[in-house]
């Protein structure tokens, strides 16, 4: 297997972002000494014996999106990507934290790039400093995009974003080190760093070692293997959403520091001690969607959207949809927003630090809506993969045929039952973050307010699935 | 921010923003008016753009027998595949009889009404009753989905009804349009013609074209290595 890497660049002790937080201690068992995985993820043909043939697929899709059938549901490369891969990849996060990133296509583009022309640039300042307000704006631009563009619906739209990010990642890797595009840029580098904080795997240092260790080899990199893509400083390391589990740093260590353990969901997100408010509400901004997501999909859309034109005076789907994304986007932030400024009377903090602070419990409450909702695609509409992909290689079925996987009823009940799972976590890990920063006289004045809008946010969630929702293809 | 990055930055903005314009320049080529009368109505369909795959904004103008506009009634329209209509429907014989009214092929009124998102062309007795909707709704059995009963909103003038539709298919089309007056229903067919969109080649080709450049830069501006000769040489 080609290493795509680089060879490792010179870099600056004093340039390593070390965080302020104090390092957690792992426990539990380290998978990485059990010898099928440990062997499999130090060997030099892990990640990219899962990266090639990932990449081999996005090809594929990438010509039935282009140059294949003009209808979504005839298109496979349609079906791959918003039935099967879209609604699999949360799915992925809970388990297996950020490792899509490891095997993403972009990312062996960026490094294929980079390697034949790279010009390892230090990531620029301006991304290192507003790098996740970027990708904010991105996730809210792009989602805005596809229903004005139509970009799921349509195998060229869909194309055309995945060749913008193409185009991202060849730029990102002809010009700049490592994977600065997957880190400050990517919408979906950002979705899957907050949900890595709420995955099941950890990736650390073993403190005591690395305590002693001057030559950071797991940052710069070796012979062995290349320097961390997404600039991670294994010793210092406080959390999940920059690590792709790729397992550089343990091939490079020479002291067999590195650790993966399993953890409990949700865990990171009880004691981070220095939240972000970009961060905090990427996490609002993401409810928000799924929001848009599901109200878009009702039966009820085409009513809501007739009474949006009679209200706006305009029947421009462009001014109507703008508006409803716009209040789906503010209910949740208003909502954080309000439970803040209830919470700061009781804790005597700021509302904007009330707000960083918690916004971080939505995360679990997100990822189940957002898990619920592409349930729905994949297990009503799945056999559209089967079709399509028969249909690509001239066996035509499938019409008239049900799409469904699963009763209806049932893909359902899995939804309650995601959605009470995701309620439950956050309001858990409210209850847990107001634990770990306020004394017992501020804990429940300032834990009441979240839960209530975790309540609120549950039942809206559990409305939106009550109601009959539209097919994807 | 140091110039190169400020360069670089701008040059991206600029591609990503001709990259997201470019759908919808590819598609603004001039207007497109369809007009059929059936039963006394004359229906105008106008298009905002050509007719293409995808969303499509139109405009129904409805007239009476009088030539005056038809302000109180109820407008629909679906988008029918015209060649998958005859092959799949046509041998339906139960489905012809149960409909009062002949369409362009055996389209039972009834259930059009209530198959919102789903093709009339796969229809077929045997499917599910389930079946019908595209709107899943959680008690049916959804089906691979093909159009949509969409329902028009009164425009600006009077006799004017406009929305949204979605075209998913290019070629001979049908834009049946169903028009409820006092509740009595009329359907009126408009076939139309989707043209094979050449979208696709051209946006691989343009997305070429930026990605050889962004490389072909980025082999111009690699920093060279320093070599001992040229060192040698200064000292």
């Amino acid at each position: 297997m080609t290493n795509l890497i680089p060879t490792p660049v010179k870099v600056k002790l004093s340039n390593i972002q070390l965080s302020q937080a104090p390092i957690m201690q792992t426990n539990g068992t380290n998978l990485l000494k059990n010898k099928y995985i440990g062997s499999f993820m130090r060997s030099k043909w892990y990640p990219g014996i899962i990266q090639w043939p990932t990449l081999l697929v996005f090809m594929l899709i990438m010509f039935e999106l282009l140059l294949g059938p003009s209808a979504a549901h005839d298109n496979f490369g349609t079906a791959l990507t918003w039935v099967l891969w879209w609604p699999i990849i949360p799915i992925m996060f809970l388990f297996l934290g950020r490792f899509w990133c490891a095997i993403c296509p972009f990312a062996t583009i960026n490094d294929l790039v980079q390697k034949f022309v790279g010009n390892n640039r230090p990531v620029p300042k301006f991304l290192k400093k507003y790098g996740i307000w970027v990708i904010d704006a991105l996730f809210i631009f792009i989602t805005w995009s596809d229903h004005v563009w139509g970009i799921v619906e349509n195998p060229v739209g869909s194309g055309i974003l995945l060749l913008t990010l193409t185009t991202g990642v060849v730029a990102s890797g002809a010009f700049f080190e490592r994977r600065t595009f997957c880190r400050y840029v990517c919408f979906l580098g950002g979705l899957s760093g907050n949900y890595a904080r709420n995955g099941m795997l950890q990736l650390r240092g073993t403190p005591e070692i690395c305590a002693t260790c001057t030559i950071a080899s797991c940052y710069k990199g070796t012979d062995k293997a290349q320097p961390c893509p997404l600039f991670e400083f294994p010793k210092t390391m406080t959390s999940s959403a920059n690590c792709n589990l790729c397992a550089s740093c343990a091939k490079n260590c020479p002291n067999d520091s590195i650790q993966l353990t399993v953890r409990p969901p949700s865990k990171e997100l009880w004691f981070i001690r220095k939240p972000k408010l970009e961060e905090a509400f990427l996490s609002a901004v993401i409810m928000g969607i799924v929001f848009v997501q599901n109200v878009t999909m009702l039966k009820a859309w085409p009513a809501m959207l007739v009474w949006l034109e009679n209200a706006a005076g305009t029947t421009s789907y462009f001014v109507t949809f703008s508006i409803a994304f716009l209040i789906s986007m503010l209910i949740p932030i208003s909502l954080l927003g309000l439970a803040s400024l209830v919470a700061q009377k009781f804790n005597g903090e700021s509302l904007l630090q009330n707000f960083t602070r918690f916004g971080y419990a939505l995360i679990v409450l997100d990822m189940a809506g957002h898990m619920a909702h592409n349930l729905f695609h994949l297990l009503a509409e799945g056999k559209a993969i089967v079709f399509t992909g028969l249909a690509f290689i001239g066996q035509g079925v499938g019409h008239g045929l049900s799409t469904a996987l699963m009763d209806p009823a049932m893909i359902q009940l899995l939804q309650f039952g995601l959605v009470g799972l995701g309620f439950a976590g956050s309001l858990y890990t409210a209850y847990r973050i107001a634990k770990a920063n306020y004394s017992q006289e501020k804990l429940w004045g300032t834990f009441i307010p979240y839960a209530v809008l975790m309540v609120v946010l549950g039942i809206i969630n559990i409305w939106m699935f009550v109601l009959p929702m539209a097919m994807r293809m | 921010m140091n110039r190169f990055s400020q360069k670089s930055f701008l040059l991206l903005t600029v591609l990503v923003l001709i990259l997201f314009v470019f759908p919808v320049t590819a598609r603004a080529d001039g207007g497109n008016e369809l007009t059929q009368t059936v039963d006394g109505y004359q229906v105008t369909v106008v298009f905002g753009k050509s007719a293409a795959v995808g969303e499509n904004q139109i405009h129904v103008f409805v007239k009476d027998g009088m030539n005056m506009p038809v302000s109180q009634a109820d407008l629909d329209v679906s988008v029918v595949d015209l060649q998958v209509e005859h092959v799949e429907v046509q041998p339906t014989v139960e489905a012809e009889t149960m409909s009062g009214m002949s369409g362009m092929a055996a389209q039972p009124t009834a259930e059009v009404e209530t198959m919102s998102g789903m093709s009339a062309m796969d229809m077929q007795p045997t499917a599910e009753a389930g079946a019908m909707s595209g709107m899943s709704g959680m008690d049916e059995q959804p089906v691979q989905t093909h159009a949509q009963m969409i329902s028009l909103a009164a425009g600006s003038q009077s006799g004017e009804y406009d929305g949204q539709i979605s075209i998913e298919s290019e070629g001979d089309l049908i834009l049946r349009v169903h028009i409820t007056v006092a509740g009595k229903l009329t359907e009126v067919d408009i076939p139309m013609h989707v043209a094979k969109s050449n979208t696709g080649p051209i946006v691989l080709g343009s997305f070429f074209v930026v990605n050889a450049a962004l490389i072909a830069a980025a082999v111009v501006l690699k920093p060279k290595p320093l070599s001992f000769a040229g060192l040698s040489k200064k000292a």
